[in-house]
């Protein structure tokens, strides 16, 4: 599957791209919302965005309204990486059209269980 | 002892906080002379979350801890729509001054003379403060 990481903390990319890549997965990263956007329209085949919530330029949630408002990128699936502090803003992402969540800090087999669940709810 | 699997990663990790660590400073310093700067109270926020979000991947606790409670002071100060005191603006000083002391040994374990769990206990009773004032 590829996936796109969105996060505006480089150490984060990497250690979510490292256990992707474990994982079977292929890469590509953004550093916020904005560049999310243009990466997605540069390519096709996307089958998940991992995206973090607090980001310079545009933010997750600002990031989830604006991939949703594309008719293209309404089937592709964001899941939300968050801590617990930003619980109360995850509803306003979910209701957006966030498929779901991952709290940090996370272990590999969460990630693998996350993608796993989404990806039987899309088939 | 196990080998920390994000060590690897462990360079990055300081030359980013650094980065954040200083921004957290600058915001801490800019609420030291004047506590009614909501901007700075939102850098602060965001630079604590920050090292906190990475510090708790990479398995830093002590570093996670510490920020997390800079990150929750600010988070309650959003929340009640307040200033932060001096006493807070002296906590978070005297955290920011903490990280930037376990950044350096991150390799060795906490420093002689810091205690995480006594500067988060003081940032939680901070914290609480802010609520109960409301």
């Amino acid at each position: 599957m590829k996936i796109l990481i969105v996060d505006d903390s480089k150490t984060m990319r990497l250690i979510i791209g490292r256990t992707l890549k474990e994982l079977g997965h292929e890469i590509r990263e953004a550093g916020n919302g904005r560049e999310a956007i243009t990466a997605l329209k540069a390519e096709t085949g996307w089958g998940l965005v991992m995206a973090d919530w607090n980001m310079p330029e545009m933010n997750g949630l600002e990031m989830v309204i604006a991939v949703k408002a594309e008719e293209v990128f309404k089937p592709l699936p964001i899941m939300m990486v968050t801590t617990e502090t930003e619980m109360s803003n995850i509803q306003k992402a979910m209701d957006a059209g966030a498929a779901g969540f991952i709290m940090k800090p996370f272990k590999k087999e969460a990630i693998q269980e996350k993608i796993a669940g989404l990806a039987a709810v899309a088939s | 002892m196990a080998e920390n699997p994000m060590a690897e990663f462990a360079a990055i990790f300081v030359e980013e906080s650094g980065g954040r660590l200083t921004e957290l400073k600058g915001a801490v310093e800019a609420l030291a002379g004047n506590p009614a700067l909501p901007a700075e109270c939102e850098k602060a926020r965001i630079s604590s979350h920050t090292i906190r979000g990475m510090a708790a991947q990479m398995g830093y606790e002590d570093i996670a801890k510490v920020s997390k409670e800079v990150e929750m002071l600010f988070v309650e100060l959003k929340k009640s729509g307040s200033a932060p005191s001096p006493d807070m603006v002296s906590g978070a000083r005297d955290c920011a001054a903490a990280l930037e002391k376990m950044f350096s040994v991150l390799a060795s374990g906490t420093p002689p003379g810091i205690h995480p769990e006594i500067l988060a206990s003081r940032m939680q009773t901070l914290s609480a403060g802010i609520g109960a004032a409301k």
